[in-house]
């Protein structure tokens, strides 16, 4: 379970025998003020501020009764073909071969030729005996705790645009990743590490983009955790210390502190330089508990094993896993993973095959470990690429970008599983009924953690921005 | 002493609302009610058109206050007035060396030296402080802070972004004539006119001004844009949306692109005048190219006998290259031509065999190549650039699609709400109508372009504008809270004929500018307040009447921006490299963008560290630092905790740290307390007091060894200093204005 941390959490030593008369003064503006702002944020569910509130990562009650308390989005970088994943198309391997006998869309990344039927066999899986690809027989052997959406559409045909889209709601314009909106509507369950962490983010295709706050106080910007970060302690949290130095550190705060309060006193009441004395005192904290969490030795030899950690195929990606269910754990509300290159415009049944390996079981392993330990029931688990491919063949052994209709899945909090959800066409190539665009989603998303995807806005530049913009609606069918 | 550890959150809660109570009671009776933003929507609003931001700028009267003693220029008046109508007294002078960091930070982007603050303290005069302004202004070092200013508008980078992170390997030469335009106090009038029309500008006399002019035309093209986008007539519009909503934002305060797919919900801007203005971007040519990944504009800026020379030296160099060409095929074919073997061929060294005169020759031509070579002249340089497109108008965009057009063309034109008292020139039919948007723009009657520019340069100055939002003066935007102080520094601004450091002068000389920012200390001359009780202190009677200090009874003390704590670090600690100018990355010209690894090693200004949208080097992003991927109209200050584990483990606070440590204890001749007054006075600009000398000399003293970190040349006691200094570098008083 998730550790709450009390807001009283970064109270240091010396905070709690303050003087009455010192405490009063310091309450004209200070502290009094601060936790009234705290209360009244409490107090007010949809967050209407323009700035940013003293502690804006307090946790903050949903607008309505929240099934998810937290995210993991595993994003498949490049785009994931569904029709050699999740979306089973008999019509596909029929007419493999023959042209589209229908129009292709007006703009297309490459032209593409005929349709081509999958390298891979589908089979049926568990109860709800939904067809899943021999790319991931791990992942289809928990087709019943799946919630499959085969509707999901997109607006562009370019990864920069369409890795945007899916992140930030908008592909040409400077707007705030879903994992921002999400801090910032709820806040965090601990204080001592950030709201939304996303684990070895591509730096292309948007980059910073795609976890940026935007005009978000900058709080709610998205860390990023590159490299290794489990190995050897080494942290990945941007100038973490290693602790070595802990005493020496003390020292200095305690120094810091003395010189900090003396300023304070000529400076008269002001809660930016009380919070700022105050976030060296988080500071410190954090970096004796962020270390811990990265420094995955302590799992056992089953669930490193569950994780994929003793093969070097899924090593990687088992270790962020592993990662993104530590951080879950311990409160962080958005956690992405990303893994990729899912771009294959060629040598599809190597490479697609390759991908599918490295992330199977380690996923797999997340979907189980997470259900073993309860946290299943309030984390979303939330996998998909930017788009689709093309049911019809680029060269001899690709497919092109398709942003008209691929698959994503949900797993866990408030999604029915062993679900699916929309209807391709015969060939997988436009959508029939049920579409889920990329703001339907997110509606449904902010749905799940409670929040009114109309009502979660922030005025900037003179009116009110929402994830969703104009658009979003709640994909209701797939709620359980 | 109380507990607050058992329920904190109740304790302060109680301790706020007792407080909050106690106050309310008599504020009420003495001080009327709060001030607060005034609801844009009241129901008694006037029209739109109506609205004050499109109303000719007035020349108010200076209002007339109780309080004579206290101004020291006309805007003194305008706030002291607001003071009073709030029974609200000004705070007393900021002492010489808090004003003198403050004023230095404003104007240089710099910490003072301790030379400069000694001499202030000593003869703490108007006319110093006068005169301390007129030597800033004339710093080169003015250019590079009010410069990157405008970067910030300008959304500067030194890459695309985006889908496809281009390098755009010459925006530095735009970067450098802002630094420049505000070194040399170019008209704020001309500023803007260069960077949107520059190029259509009638070429003045040098020709090294005019293509100062083509550069900085750059600004139009700086923006992102989605490369790889393959809907193309999409990518036009949308870099034509990007540019409208950059200058409506810049220079008007409107958020024109909101009339994109609609007309404005707020503000009268219909969706007709978003595309008349668009007509005249998609007359301008942004795109060298709209291939598959497409390619920014660039022009040459050399000079013409430059372009000559290297033209005629590439010329040269190319015939001398076809000479020894062909002398070497000839002579081969000679030699394969006297083999009389069924496959001849060439010997691995063939030039051996050529006849004596042909190997002269080409020794010789051979030494004209390499000296034609050495002797090249500068390549062509390249801005950033637009130029005039063939002219045409758009229809409307239905929601904005270029795939749903309604049937007729709107001209060419501007923002039509402001267009009778400001009458937009014609548009000839045979251009994009980008000057004359400019000249409309700065035109005196255009109610919007001073107001917005004299509120972000207050805004520089004060942490907050008299609109607190500065690129939003439409309906949805902050009102002013000091209209008629805007309106008059308005009339001054341009009566002075755009004069920005003439605007600085007006504003640093002010008594309000040159306040404590201590709170709760009312200057001297005020007079008590009728019918107070004694027990409540004027600084809890302003956080209740006037909490976010709308009317300035105190300056406002703000954190360092990014650049500044950066900068400061490496001046504090001598290692800053002041030279002015030029790029630092040797990246190509739109190749992708290779990783940063110039940010993190260089010790020059930040100004000059590589822009990379997307991945802008993180102890910039830490601090607040601009999204340089928008036009940005503030950066908003947060505190986090990331911010203090950069003070205790970054490199750059460490080896900062390190060299001020080392220098200071190189100084052999230095006792131990010597050395901590040493550190206080670098870094701090001041002596320590008794106090704090005892409590460094403890913490000297007692302070844990390294374990490991410091280099093994360093003495225990140089890294004890150094920790010293970097718990100084760290402290509040260091990372503030006051």
């Amino acid at each position: 379970m998730p550790r709450p941390e009390s807001s009283s959490g970064w109270l240091s030593p010396r905070w709690r025998t303050l003087s009455r008369r010192q405490a009063l003064r310091q309450s004209a503006v200070g502290f009094g003020a601060l936790a009234l702002a705290d209360l009244l944020a409490r107090a007010d569910p949809v967050p209407r501020i323009s700035t940013a509130p003293p502690h804006p990562l307090i946790p903050r009650s949903p607008h309505f009764a929240a099934r998810a308390k937290r995210v993991i989005f595993l994003f498949m970088h490049g785009g994931p073909s569904h029709v050699d994943t999740f979306d089973h198309k008999p019509a596909l391997i029929r007419d493999s071969g023959k042209p589209l006998p229908f129009e292709k869309p007006r703009v297309q990344f490459a032209k593409t030729g005929d349709l081509r039927k999958s390298p891979w066999t589908f089979r049926p899986y568990g109860q709800c005996g939904a067809m899943v690809s021999d790319l991931f027989p791990n992942v289809g052997a928990l087709a019943d705790d799946l919630c499959l959406i085969k509707s999901v559409h997109g607006t562009n045909e370019a990864h920069g645009g369409a890795l945007l889209k899916l992140h930030t709601g908008s592909d040409s314009l400077i707007r705030p990743s879903m994992g921002s909106w999400i801090s910032y509507g709820l806040g965090t369950e601990n204080q001592n590490l950030p709201s939304f962490i996303t684990l070895n983010p591509t730096q292309g295709h948007g980059g910073v983009g795609n976890w940026s706050s935007a005009f978000l106080p900058a709080v709610h910007h998205g860390t990023s955790i590159t490299g290794n970060p489990s190995r050897n302690g080494q942290p990945g949290i941007a100038y973490l210390g290693d602790g070595r130095d802990a005493a020496r550190q003390r020292a200095q705060l305690d120094l810091l502190g003395d010189m900090n309060r003396d300023h304070l006193d000529l400076a008269g009441p002001d809660a930016e330089l009380e919070a700022r004395i105050q976030s060296f005192e988080l500071a410190f904290k954090m970096q004796t508990e962020a270390p811990e969490i990265f420094e995955l030795s302590g799992e056992s030899e089953a669930t490193r094993r569950l994780y994929g950690l003793d093969d070097p195929k899924t090593e990687k990606m088992g270790r962020q896993c592993l990662l993104a269910r530590r951080l879950s754990e311990r409160g962080v509300r958005f956690v992405q993973v990303t893994h990729g290159y899912w771009d294959q415009h060629d040598q599809l049944a190597a490479e697609h095959g390759r991908l599918a390996g490295e992330v199977d079981r380690p996923i797999a392993g997340l979907l189980q470990d997470l259900k073993a330990r309860g946290l299943l029931s309030d984390t979303l688990v939330w996998w998909g690429g930017e788009f689709g491919r093309t049911p019809t063949s680029q060269g001899t052994d690709g497919r092109d970008h398709h942003p008209h209709a691929f698959t994503m899945w949900l797993a866990g909090a408030g999604v029915k599983p062993g679900f699916s959800h929309g209807v391709t066409d015969d060939y997988g190539f436009y959508l029939e009924d049920q579409k889920v665009h990329i703001h339907d989603l997110h509606a449904t998303l902010l749905h799940l953690l409670g929040l009114d995807h109309e009502a979660l806005t922030f005025r900037h530049a003179g009116r009110d921005f929402r994830l969703t913009d104009v658009h979003g609606d709640v994909a209701r069918t797939i709620l359980a | 002493m109380i507990s607050v550890q058992d329920h904190p959150v109740l304790e302060r809660f109680l301790l706020a609302v007792a407080v909050a109570i106690a106050l309310s009671a008599f504020a009420g009776a003495r001080a009327g009610t709060t001030v607060s933003t005034p609801e844009p929507h009241a129901s008694s609003d006037p029209t739109p058109a109506e609205f004050w931001s499109f109303q000719p700028i007035r020349s108010p009267r200076l209002p007339e206050v109780r309080l004579t003693a206290w101004p020291r220029t006309p805007i003194d008046r305008f706030i002291l007035s607001g003071l009073e109508a709030k029974h609200l007294p000004p705070s007393d002078p900021a002492t010489p060396r808090e004003l003198l960091r403050r004023v230095t930070f404003d104007l240089t982007g710099l910490p003072p030296t301790l030379e400069d603050v000694e001499a202030f303290e000593r003869h703490p005069t108007p006319e110093a402080f006068g005169a301390i302004i007129d030597r800033l202004l004339t710093s080169p070092h003015y250019g590079e802070r009010w410069g990157r200013w405008w970067l910030d508008v300008a959304r500067y980078a030194d890459t695309n972004g985006q889908d496809e992170n281009k390098v755009m390997a010459n925006a530095w030469r735009y970067r450098d004539w802002v630094v420049r335009a505000f070194n040399r106090n170019l008209p704020f009038d001309q500023f803007i006119t260069h960077q949107l029309a520059g190029d259509l500008l009638p070429a003045p006399p040098a020709e090294s001004a005019f293509l100062e002019q083509i550069t900085a035309t750059g600004f139009l093209v700086l923006g992102p844009k989605m490369l790889a986008e393959q809907d193309k007539p999409k990518l036009v519009m949308d870099i034509v949306d990007e540019q409208i909503d950059t200058v409506g934002r810049a220079f008007l305060g409107l958020t024109l692109g909101c009339a994109r797919c609609h007309d404005h919900k707020f503000d009268p801007v219909p969706a007709r005048d978003y595309y008349a203005l668009a007509g005249v971007f998609k007359s301008t040519r942004t795109m060298e190219n709209l291939g598959f990944v497409s390619k920014f504009n660039e022009r040459r800026v050399s000079t013409a006998e430059h372009i000559a020379a290297y033209e005629a030296h590439q010329k040269r160099l190319g015939d001398i290259t076809n000479r020894i060409g062909t002398l070497t095929r000839e002579a081969n074919a000679a030699l394969l031509a006297a083999q009389k073997v069924e496959k001849p061929a060439l010997p691995k060294e063939p030039r051996a065999l050529y006849p004596e005169a042909t190997r002269t020759e080409l020794a010789a031509l051979e030494r004209e190549q390499d000296a034609c070579i050495a002797s090249a002249p500068e390549p062509i340089e390249l801005a950033l650039a637009v130029a005039d497109d063939k002219p045409v108008d758009l229809p409307i965009h239905l929601r904005g699609s270029h795939l749903k057009l309604a049937p007729d063309p709107v001209p060419r034109g501007f923002v039509e709400v402001i267009a009778e008292s400001n009458p937009p020139p014609p548009i000839p039919a045979d251009r994009s109508g980008r000057l004359e948007f400019a000249q409309w723009l700065v035109a005196p009657s255009n109610p919007l372009t001073a107001r917005v520019l004299v509120n972000r340069v207050w805004q520089a100055h004060f942490g907050e504008g008299l609109v607190r939002t500065p690129d939003n003066f439409g309906l949805r935007g902050d009102l002013p809270s000091h209209p008629d102080l805007l309106d008059w520094l308005a009339t001054q601004f341009v009566q002075s004929g755009w004069d920005l450091k003439a605007l600085h002068r007006l504003i640093l000389r002010s008594a309000v500018y040159q306040q404590s920012s201590r709170r709760g200390t009312p200057h001297p001359s005020a007079q008590p307040l009728p019918g107070l009780p004694a027990a409540a202190t004027d600084t809890q009677v302003a956080a209740l009447v006037d909490p976010d200090n709308r009317l300035l009874s105190f300056f406002p003390r703000r954190r360092l921006e990014a650049e500044m704590i950066r900068d400061a670090l490496l001046q504090t600690s001598g290692r800053l490299d002041p030279t002015l100018g030029g790029t630092l990355v040797d990246w190509k010209n739109d190749e992708y963008t290779p990783g940063d690894d110039v940010s993190a090693n260089s010790v020059r200004r930040t100004l000059y560290l590589p822009v990379v949208r997307d991945r802008v080097y993180d102890a910039l992003t830490l601090f607040d630092f601009a999204n340089p991927s928008v036009t940005t109209a503030k950066r908003v200050p947060t505190v986090v905790a990331q911010q203090a584990l950069f003070f205790l483990n970054s490199p750059l606070v460490r080896d900062a740290a390190a060299a001020l440590a080392g220098s200071i204890q190189a100084r052999g001749e230095l006792e131990s307390h010597q050395r901590i007054r040493e550190a206080y006075r670098r870094i701090l600009t001041r002596e320590p007091s008794s106090a704090e000398h005892a409590r460094a000399q403890a913490f000297l003293a007692h302070l844990p060894p390294a374990t490991q970190g410091g280099s093994p040349e360093k003495t225990p006691e140089t890294q004890a200093l150094a920790a010293l200094c970097q718990t100084l570098f760290a402290s509040n008083e260091f990372v503030y204005r006051p």
